[in-house]
């Protein structure tokens, strides 16, 4: 009996070494570069069909009313949206004008660097994808990635030879500076972790802010843009014995049918 | 030698399917601890060493698509080592309680260890318990589902094709 429980002893100090072993290798740049682009060459085709399926499977888990009720915030949130483009472009024309009266060239000397998502990776701790573009092409960590239509996507996070694995907002390790599309000033620190959406912390109890407003970046981080549009306000917690209120936004950048991305290498 | 080899293409085949495809789905679909469970099943059905091999192997590739590895290669092979013990010290023969109890708590204990590494890591600033239990009642009933199926499946195979020894 004890001679079997040695045995079984031995066996398991057998395999927690091998595990610690590979756990270690795990963490090695290389080895998570190499597999990165091995795992993502056979994961890529069944990412595709997952794309195609969607959010259909969703729709067997929620009651007509959450569907209907959700489908009332949507279109809610798409007149809103229609709102701000309209006086965006308004905006836009204004600036444009003004420049011409100032005599300034137009155009912008941002460099953004296109870059295919190779394959996603919604695991419980965080979401990322890995893109084909990597250190020889220039990508820095914490460079912000946007998506097609401008909203943005996440953060570099890791960057290895030819690759490099983007994390989304939602990231716990994701800090960055957001504001009001409309003010100029930092209104608050985005910080992921808290599911689906984004928290905004340390945003003053005097700031006037209502659900569904666009945030976007604030430029206060290095390698962050100014005026990136990130999401709309989804809930406002507010504590009256509290200096500050919280605010939840839910990110726009579209996360399932997103296979191009950019990577901003200088400000806009 | 070749036994293993068949194995890690069809753990790297069923993980692709699991990261690529299960995960990419809407909740609760994208829980489903496909890889998991297969390895319960292999332990279950006396493959001890396949069953360790499919542990390890998720925990490994779990490290590796991971932005914050925790050491769930230790973790699965921990877990797969106790299960393994207790599926040959404890348990008479592969009843579908037995499994659907030890797939659900091998993947309960699998989640609750990772989850309360990534918060004293400080990786996560959630404990999202709701999700572990749905996993973990999907973990059982796949196990469960696995065991079913696949001894039937594998008895009809044989006795339709019949290899050349």
């Amino acid at each position: 009996m004890r001679s079997k429980s040695v045995e079984w002893g031995v066996r398991f100090a057998m395999i927690a070494v091998a595990a610690l072993v590979l756990a270690v290798l795990a963490r090695t740049n290389i080895v998570r570069g190499a597999s990165g682009r091995f795992l993502s060459w056979i994961e890529s085709p069944f990412t595709i069909v997952s794309d195609a399926v969607g959010n259909q499977g969703a729709v067997v888990f929620s009651s007509r009313q959450e569907l209907i009720a959700e489908l009332q915030e949507r279109e809610e949130q798409v007149l809103q949206l229609a709102k701000i483009a309209a006086r965006w472009e308004q905006a836009e024309q204004e600036r444009d004008q003004a420049l011409l009266f100032l005599g300034y060239k137009s155009g912008s000397s941002e460099i953004m660097v296109p870059a295919k998502i190779r394959v996603r990776s919604s695991i419980r701790d965080s979401d990322s994808v890995l893109i084909d573009k990597g250190a020889v092409d220039g990508i820095k960590t914490q460079q912000a990635v946007i998506t097609g239509d401008g909203a943005l996507y996440g953060l570099v996070g890791e960057v290895f030879a030819q690759t490099a694995r983007v994390v989304r907002l939602t990231d716990p390790t994701v800090v960055l500076g957001g504001r009001l599309l409309d003010s100029e000033q930092t209104l608050g620190v985005m910080e992921g972790g808290f599911g689906p959406v984004v928290r905004m912390a340390y945003v003053a109890q005097d700031t006037d802010v209502h659900l569904n407003d666009v945030i976007v970046t604030s430029g206060v981080d290095p390698f962050v843009p100014a005026g990136i549009v990130i999401g709309l306000v989804n809930a406002i917690e507010e504590d009256p014995n509290a200096p500050f209120l919280t605010l939840y936004v839910e990110p726009l950048a579209q996360v399932q049918k997103t296979r191009l991305v950019g990577v901003i290498q200088s400000p806009l | 030698m070749m036994r293993f080899l068949l194995h890690t293409l069809l753990l790297l085949t069923c993980l692709a399917v699991e990261y690529g495809f299960i995960h990419g789905l809407a909740v609760p679909w994208s829980l489903i601890p496909l890889c998991l469970a297969i390895g319960v099943f292999f332990v279950f059905t006396l493959h001890v060493d396949l069953g360790l091999f499919w542990f390890v192997g998720v925990g490994f590739v779990s490290d590796l698509q991971s932005m914050h590895p925790v050491g769930e290669t230790l973790i699965g092979a921990l877990v797969g080592g106790l299960l393994i013990y207790v599926v040959q010290q404890h348990i008479s023969h592969s009843s579908l309680y037995s499994v659907m109890i030890l797939g659900g708590g091998v993947s309960f204990v699998w989640l609750m260890s990772s989850q309360v590494l990534r918060l004293l890591f400080g990786s996560s600033a959630t404990f999202e318990f709701g999700m572990i239990l749905e996993e973990v009642l999907f973990a059982m009933l796949l196990s469960a589902v696995l065991l079913l199926i696949i001894p039937r499946v594998q008895k009809r195979v044989s006795r339709t094709i019949r290899l050349q020894p």
